[in-house]
């Protein structure tokens, strides 16, 4: 992670979402973990596999549902994947994998730090 | 932050169809939050499984899905719900927009990027349901209109058709009236035509029944008995009889037969003409005539003297024995018509038989006590008719007879109703 990565949660985005509702966060939270589990297994097989369409499917996915709780630097992780496979290039792939990884476990230690009040 | 105070959105349905699950529950709750229903569907074809069974105001479809994405999901809606019917919002990354030409091709109603900015989200969802049921409300005015225009043109067509099936009713009754009018007078002519022929061919052979008599009776009556002389008179009485009832049966004919224009005939003088046949009986009778101010009317001169002249002939014949006729005729006038009356002081009869004195051949009294052959009155009737008039009679036994004819001062009548046959 260097210095220009934006911050793992864009707080006000979330706040925007789940308001002071604490439980309701920790609800889709535990919903993104599950889905972003299986599009992250797939992900990995498919850059194993060296299969773009796959690996944009699932890089897509993983995307979308942190752009929609806030989680900028995943969302952008994943985009950058995406694209990339779009173009049907795999190249920076297992580079980029590794780097999206590391962003899940950042969120990870951030998320329970959340102020909801 | 989301409200807590839900909008007026009347529970408006959205469907929200996206294949992750954290989106779909994030955009479940901050559209609940505004007071719609939300139903969530995580892919296009259970999307269209829900719509079969549904009815939704609105569809939040996400682009990119698996399988069945959401432009071939939106041609899929489109060909169950045109876009006024359901409008379709499509949901899809910044960095998509080749998709959006596509999805605008094949009928998005608007999209939302994502993430989703959620006041954004929430205009574009409460202009598409207001667009509607603005669509909604017009539709069901325009149903309601062609159900109204509908019940008019049903209301209307059954108008036509009692009208249609009155007008055919009273065309048949008018045919029919008319058919019968028709045949009546066909046969009332052909009546009048018979009779006119029978009775003056009927003359002819007994012409010759009455001249071969006489010629019998003058040249071999030293030939015959008694008996023989006895059966020619006999003979030659039922000719005469026979004559005399051929004669007045073509009078009778003849009302018609022989009818003339109507001019104007001034009925003291036709009075006066009538009286003056009969002087040797008058003088025979010492009868008296007493003749009121008449009027002048139109009328058929030659029909109008037999009028009178039936009556004065019927006043002279039935007078009481020993006792002088006295003949009364006056007029008044009432109205547009003229009240004539003839009566005499002779034997009278009883109103009770008033009806029958005017029936052809129809006699009160026996052959011998009273001359005739019934058929005067009947003639007079008839030539009333022919003029538009009435007449009616009364008298009481031993007290006289009185007859009323009733005739119109004017007539426009003036074309005789038929012509005799050619051989008349």
């Amino acid at each position: 992670m260097n210095d220009t990565s934006p911050p793992p949660i864009d707080t006000a985005y979330l706040r925007d979402v789940c308001g002071d509702d604490r439980e309701l966060g920790v609800e889709l939270f535990g919903d993104f973990e599950t889905e972003t589990r299986a599009n992250m297994n797939r992900l990995r097989g498919a850059i194993a596999a060296a299969n773009p369409v796959e690996a944009r499917e699932a890089a897509h996915g993983i995307k979308g549902g942190a752009g929609s709780l806030g989680f900028t630097e995943i969302s952008q992780c994943a985009a950058r994947i995406e694209n990339a496979a779009r173009d049907g290039s795999l190249d920076d792939a297992p580079a980029q994998l590794q780097q999206l990884t590391e962003a899940l476990a950042r969120l990870g230690s951030a998320f329970p730090k959340i102020s909801w009040d | 932050m989301p409200s807590a105070t839900p909008m007026n959105n009347e529970s408006a349905k959205i469907l929200v169809v996206d294949d992750s699950q954290v989106i779909r529950k994030t955009l479940n709750k901050r559209l609940q939050a505004q007071g719609y229903a939300v139903t969530e569907a995580n892919s296009g074809a259970e999307a269209l499984e829900l719509l079969k069974k549904e009815a939704f105001d609105l569809i939040l479809l996400d682009v990119i899905m698996p399988e069945m994405n959401g432009n071939e999901t939106l041609q899929e809606i489109r060909k169950l719900f045109g876009p006024a019917q359901l409008p379709v919002i499509m949901s899809t990354a910044m960095d998509q927009s080749d998709d959006m030409v596509v999805s605008f091709r094949l009928g998005a109603s608007d999209y939302v990027t994502k993430p989703i900015n959620f006041p954004v989200l929430q205009a574009r969802v409460a202009t598409q349901i207001a667009l509607k049921r603005s669509a909604d409300r017009l539709q069901r005015e325009i149903q309601d209109r062609r159900q109204a225009q509908e019940q008019l043109k049903l209301a209307n067509e059954s108008l036509e058709r009692r009208v249609a099936e009155r007008t055919a009713d009273l065309q048949k009754a008018k045919d029919d009236m008319e058919t019968q009018a028709e045949e009546l007078a066909r046969f009332n002519s052909e009546l009048q035509d018979f009779a006119f022929v029978a009775s003056h061919d009927l003359q002819e052979p007994l012409r010759k029944i009455q001249a071969f008599g006489d010629r019998l009776k003058s040249k071999f009556a030293d030939a015959l008995s008694d008996t023989g002389r006895d059966y020619i008179a006999r003979m030659q009485n039922a000719a005469d009889r026979m004559s005399e009832l051929v004669s007045d049966l073509l009078s009778f004919s003849r009302v018609t037969t022989l009818s003339r224009p109507f001019e104007r005939v001034d009925l003291g003088e036709a009075a006066q003409a009538a009286f003056s046949e009969f002087s040797s009986e008058v003088k025979a009778a010492k009868a008296e005539l007493e003749l009121g101010a008449l009027p002048t009317i139109d009328a058929d001169r030659s029909q109008i003297r037999q009028l009178l002249v039936n009556l004065i002939d019927n006043a002279l014949k039935f007078r009481r024995p020993e006792v002088p006729p006295r003949i009364r005729i006056h007029a008044e006038i009432d109205g547009e018509n003229c009240r004539l009356t003839v009566e005499d002081n002779g034997i009278g009869f009883d109103s009770k038989y008033t009806d029958r004195i005017f029936r052809v051949f129809q006699r009160l009294h026996g052959r011998d006590e009273y001359s005739g052959t019934g058929i005067g009155l009947a003639i007079c009737r008839k030539l009333v008719e022919r003029h538009g008039g009435s007449i009616d009679a009364s008298g009481k036994p031993g007290e006289g007879a009185s007859f009323t004819v009733t005739l119109p001062l004017r007539n426009t009548q003036s074309e005789p109703e038929s012509n005799p046959p050619s051989n008349a």
